[in-house]
């Protein structure tokens, strides 16, 4: 869906626009929501900001009728600054400190950092290549598992799979991940 | 990252735009919870709006629509119920949760095409065991396809926690329907079809005897605790931590089983209104039937508990039967109804409890159940069956594809507590693991790790509400004598 096709049908039918919307970035928005709130959250709190994200998309298509540039930009950003403020407010709740730079805010810092984020962010695209040279399912299986913390069953309601099939391929999968990884010199 | 061990990919946290392009590729969750979600989305953008609004909105507590386009039909004579799928929603806890998600009172019909008056609850009230919700009247809703039955039925779909079934105000009508000069009118009509329809509202224990035809069953449920048991002629059925056993042929001496581990009986149920559970559809002679889930009620006695199914094949057609008087049967207070079946051949009585919507007893020419005796919200007593000496066993599908034949699980020895131990049997179609898998320990001393513990350590399983002491305890074959440590 382009962004002008969007605004035609928010004239038309906003309702159908929100849907088309929501199913177009669902996995976009969930993935940074998720990537944010894995370590302090409950999935009831990834869903409540997935939802809080798309209102607030929603509610920004009322009031404007128009967006300036690009729709997932402004989804992106949105999906950022909602999964910060939850997770400040999720380590509150918890009684967790939370470092300026932990809290995902941007970070103005020295040299060192940068390289070690440039480093942080070589070591990410390897690894998801990697995943993903894995193939279908297992690297779908890799991701549920080990990133979205999903079990067996679920994964295997997912992708049409029986639980012992999932267990098996993700183990199997595991086994070729890590020598994969290995020739890049890179241990997880 | 060892042999075995899990791979961490929390350097994927916070991740930066690039790798963020690429997480999105696969999918973020399963179609049920992404609906789920765009749910919750609806409501916080609805909340937004209305703050956002100058106007003051009015709330009731109850959803109040128009009717949809969909005409009101007579219902017609053939009018046969096509199972659409009974929808449950799983755990999908994809980490810890202890939160519960607040149960939906009332959603926006969006299909409504003429002038709508709707009140919504938008202030947030502190839950309760059992919130209020309100009765809708009956209604039939003819549609021309099962597509559009579907999307009808979709649209009207909420979630709900079943620590928190929300009920009508059974006070109330309990009270009109001893009072009132007409029992028939459309209101008591509609509550007694709401409490068939949702009779698991209604109670939270339930234990008793009836007879359905020449079988003779005692059951007791506890939803609150998923916990279940029923016995009948030669099977017993437990439900009890997350599992599900059926005990076969146990007078002879056999005591073999079935065991469905991690049985998923879900801790909420996704429904729509009680109007829209059954829709008819005129383009042919089907109509398009929708059931919850019941967590833990065996199916045999289902037909009495939760008469659902009742309601919407003897009941649905209001002009067809009538309440007769209120009377008490088997200790409780219930309605006596009357009428035709839909065939207009079939005639029928029924007692329905006013309280609960438990169908005490139904007569039917060829069809007889009787709850001889029953309590309600009284504690139950439901136990793990004993399983020394019984032999555990599998189904699979036989060789002609429609035959389920016996099929043993390799010959594992089990101890005092009934637990399987050995090695991982793995004939690479499928992989049986036993409660005490065969390990090393540490200090090179034989033994057994849990199941949990051996998935999590051994085979770089999560598992889920399962946190596991650090290093492994190593049992003995009893599961209880720990023998060695096995460090992760």
């Amino acid at each position: 869906m382009t962004d002008s096709q969007l605004m035609d049908m928010l004239e038309r039918s906003p309702q159908s626009a929100h849907r088309a919307v929501f199913d177009e970035y669902f996995n976009y928005v969930y993935t940074i929501v998720f990537s944010r709130l894995r370590s302090v959250g409950s999935s009831e709190d990834v869903d409540e900001c997935v939802g809080d994200v798309f209102s607030d998309v929603f509610i920004y298509f009322d009031k404007k009728h128009h967006f300036d540039g690009e729709l997932h930009g402004l989804i992106g950003n949105i999906a950022k600054k909602r999964s910060i403020d939850a997770y400040r407010r999720l380590s509150l709740r918890s009684g967790r400190t939370v470092p300026l730079e932990e809290s995902g805010a941007q970070k103005m810092s020295d040299g060192s950092n940068i390289a070690e984020d440039a480093e942080k962010a070589d070591m990410r695209k390897i690894l998801l290549v990697k995943i993903k040279e894995l193939g279908e399912p297992d690297s779908t299986i890799i991701m549920q598992k080990y990133f979205y913390c999903r079990s067996s069953k679920e994964i295997a309601k997912m992708l049409k799979m029986t639980a012992e099939a999932v267990r098996m391929r993700s183990s199997r999968a595991v086994k070729r991940l890590k020598n994969m990884l290995e020739k890049e010199d890179i241990t997880l | 990252m060892k042999n075995n061990e899990k791979p961490d990919l929390s350097l994927l946290d916070n991740a930066d735009d690039e790798a963020l392009e690429m997480m999105a590729d696969y999918s973020a969750a399963g179609e049920r919870d992404k609906e789920r979600i765009y749910r919750i989305t609806e409501k916080m953008y609805k909340r937004k709006s209305n703050m956002n609004s100058s106007e003051e909105t009015t709330v009731s507590g109850v959803e109040r629509y128009s009717r949809p386009k969909w005409y009101k039909s007579a219902m017609t004579a053939a009018a046969v119920a096509v199972l659409v799928g009974a929808l449950s929603v799983g755990g999908a806890m994809m980490f810890n949760s202890t939160k519960k998600i607040v149960p939906q009172t009332e959603y926006e019909d969006t299909t409504v095409t003429e002038a709508v008056t709707e009140t919504t609850t938008e202030e947030y009230t502190e839950p309760t065991p059992h919130p209020l919700r309100e009765l809708q009247l009956h209604e039939v809703y003819t549609v021309g396809s099962l597509q559009e039955a579907e999307e009808l039925y979709t649209s009207r779909m909420a979630e709900y926690s079943y620590d928190e079934r929300p009920r009508v105000d059974v006070e109330h009508y309990v009270d009109m329907l001893k009072n009132a000069e007409d029992m028939n009118n459309l209101e008591l009509k509609s509550y007694i079809c709401h409490l068939m329809l949702n009779s698991i509202d209604y109670f939270d224990p339930v234990q008793g005897k009836m007879t359905y035809d020449d079988r003779a069953i005692e059951f007791k449920d506890d939803l609150l605790e998923r916990k279940a048991y029923q016995k009948q002629l030669e099977t017993e059925n437990y439900y009890c931590d997350g599992n599900y056993y059926q005990f076969m042929s146990r007078k002879d001496g056999i005591s073999q089983y079935l065991l469905e581990e991690n049985a998923d009986r879900g801790s909420f149920d996704c429904y729509s209104d009680d109007n829209y559970r059954r829709i008819i559809i005129d383009s042919n002679d089907h109509g398009c039937a929708s059931y919850r889930n019941s967590p833990v009620i065996f199916w045999s006695e289902e037909t009495a508990i939760f008469p659902q199914a009742i309601a919407m094949s003897f009941l649905w057609d209001f002009n067809l039967w009538h309440i007769d008087s209120i009377e008490e049967y088997s200790g409780r207070e219930c309605a006596l109804i009357s009428g035709v079946r839909e065939n207009g051949v079939n005639n029928f009585t029924m007692y329905i409890d006013i309280q609960t919507g438990i169908m005490m007893k139904l007569d039917e020419d060829n069809s007889h159940i009787n709850i001889e005796e029953i309590a309600v919200d009284m504690p139950c007593d439901i136990e793990l069956p004993d399983l020394s000496g019984c032999k555990r066993i599998k189904y699979l599908m036989g060789q002609n594809g429609s035959d389920e034949v016996p099929y043993d699980m390799p010959d594992y020895p089990s101890n005092k507590s009934g637990q399987l131990y050995g090695d991982i049997y793995d004939d690479g179609d499928f992989r049986f693991i036993p409660d005490l898998v065969a390990v090393t320990g540490d200090n090179g001393v034989s033994g057994y790790l849990m199941k949990n513990d051996w998935l999590i350590a051994v085979a770089g399983e999560e598992v889920l509400y399962y946190e596991p002491a650090y290093p492994m305890p190593v049992f003995d074959s009893d599961g209880m004598t720990q023998v060695d440590v096995y460090s992760y």
